[in-house]
């Protein structure tokens, strides 16, 4: 069953981009994490003032 | 050694002058470890052969008269992930029982041996460092000295509440998110996370590189001031440590704050918190006679980025894993780990390309500034299994809820120092220190002006 953002379709092409099998029992658990994560990733997107053109590969503090 | 156990400073003086000797303080330790840790659960392995050999070599080298540094005789605990010589590096995990054992000290560890301290034991934590809580599925749940219901902090729980029980008076922990300064400020106790780079993570179990660092809780501000002035300097086993010359911090706390420019965090981190966290940062300020406040804002999207960052790079790490045995994994931090390690790199890089920007922002904050001062954790130390709790008005999952202070500035990898703040309620509460990037020794600075001022209160378990 599709959890709220994440859908089963969008859960299997992502697992199977990086080759990571998703056990039947975690599905849910794993779409909810990953719908929370995709919240926080639109506060981010909208942000503004992100004027950095590079982001921090090695970062210094 | 008679009632509360001494500092570490004390108890190397004492040491060093002969007054007692390492094999008793590491035999009188090691005994209130078995009696008194039980309660707690702070301690995972307790290395009772390895302590009582070093205390010997310490003894015998004061006998001959050498000096064995200033850590002589001084018994410290170090949380589950860091390498110990012939162990196996656990990071609370089931995992790594497969994992061969380590040839060698994790570097920190190391620093602190070669200063003549002992180390006695590793501690609980939140697997692989991911939480706030200590409770582990693995090794059960690390206890708060003050309150055994309730929850220690994380993920270096187990060091806080073996420090706030008086076991040892020094512990390491590391701190990505939070994970130093969450368990010192609810286990009553001082906690440094240095600048990113400063301590040297060589020889850890890491979680999250670009955001991990590693440093010491302990009960003094001297004691703090001590051992990071032994921990932190170059090391090319470290990829991202600093090669910046050491300072040395503790012969200049009694320089006090005058001359450091002084705010608090507002009006953002005045938000989200209980009254008694906002109130003792208030008392706080008042100490310190502090009117100025500087705002800081973005600490939500600051929050968001650094847990994007976090989980993308800690479930990477952990891909091979996750791939084969996932379910070997802590039912508490397996889903974020498989849900980071799908996150597309356009919103990973999305969060770094942020993360420039706000560490542009706090930089100028502290152009005209030396120190901003925010609560540490949001609340006291919730009931241990709590999920859900309502916190500054709202109802928050409290797990992650407990970094909400903390995470914006071990994003951008400045200095900052928990201090334990005497308040009218039961349980610590603790305020957080923050200075510029290389600066620690202004915190420590104004952390040892409250302390010297009575303001602070260390947890006697």
């Amino acid at each position: 069953m599709d959890s709220p953002g994440i859908s089963d379709a969008a859960l299997d092409a992502l697992a199977g981009a990086v080759a990571l099998p998703i056990n039947p029992a975690d599905r849910p658990a794993v779409a909810a994490a990953l719908a929370r994560l995709m919240i926080l990733a639109a506060i981010v997107r909208s942000a503004e003032g992100t004027d950095a053109a590079e982001p921090a590969p090695v970062f210094t503090p | 050694m008679n009632g509360a156990l001494p500092t570490a400073t004390e108890l190397a003086s004492a040491v060093r002058s002969g007054k007692i000797t390492a094999q008793a303080v590491v035999s009188e330790v090691l005994a209130a470890i078995a009696e008194r840790d039980p309660r707690y659960h702070a301690f995972i392995t307790v290395l009772r052969e390895r302590a009582s050999h070093d205390a010997a070599r310490i003894d015998a080298e004061i006998a001959a008269g050498k000096d064995p540094g200033p850590l002589a005789g001084v018994p410290f605990a170090a949380k589950s992930l860091f390498d110990i010589a012939g162990e196996r590096t656990l990071a609370g995990s089931v995992i790594n029982r497969d994992a061969p054992p380590a040839a060698r000290d994790a570097a920190a560890v190391r620093r602190l041996c070669d200063a003549g301290a002992v180390l006695v034991g590793t501690t609980n934590m939140d697997e692989f460092a991911c939480g706030f809580t200590t409770e582990n599925s693995h090794y059960g749940a690390t206890r708060n000295p003050r309150d055994p219901s309730r929850t220690a902090g994380g993920s270096s729980g187990g060091s806080g509440a073996a420090v706030a029980a008086g076991l040892v008076p020094l512990a390491l922990g590391s701190d990505t998110n939070g994970s130093i300064r969450v368990p010192a400020a609810l286990c009553g106790i001082f906690g440094l996370k240095a600048t990113y780079g400063r301590v040297s993570r060589a020889g850890t179990a890491l979680f999250s590189t670009s955001l991990d660092h590693v440093g010491p809780l302990a009960r003094s501000v001297a004691d703090l001031a001590l051992a990071f002035d032994l921990l932190h300097g170059p090391d090319p086993d470290d990829p991202v440590a600093s090669d910046r010359s050491p300072d040395r911090t503790l012969a200049r706390l009694e320089d006090g704050i005058d001359g450091l420019r002084i705010a608090v965090a507002g009006p953002e981190f005045l938000r989200g918190g209980d009254p008694e966290a906002l109130a003792a940062l208030r008392a706080a300020a008042d100490a310190l006679d502090v009117r100025r406040s500087v705002d800081l804002p973005q600490r939500d999207v600051a929050e968001a980025a650094a847990t994007i960052i976090t989980l993308a790079e800690a479930g990477n790490l952990h891909l091979p894993n996750l791939r084969t045995r996932a379910t070997d994994f802590d039912p508490l931090t397996r889903d974020r780990l498989l849900a980071g390690a799908l996150l597309p790199a356009s919103l990973y890089l999305d969060a770094q390309r942020f993360r420039t920007s706000y560490r542009r922002r706090v930089h100028a904050v502290f152009d005209d500034l030396d120190v901003l001062l925010t609560p540490a954790t949001p609340c006291v130390a919730p009931p241990l299994g709590t999920e859900r709790m309502r916190v500054g008005g709202a109802e928050v999952a409290i797990r992650g809820y407990l970094g909400t202070y903390t995470r914006p500035f071990s994003f951008v990898g400045v200095p900052c120092v928990t201090v334990p703040v005497r308040t009218g309620a039961a349980l610590p509460l603790g305020v957080q220190v923050v200075a510029a990037p290389y600066r620690e020794i202004h915190a420590l600075r104004v952390a040892a002006a409250l302390e010297a001022r009575g303001f602070t209160a260390v947890t006697a378990a």
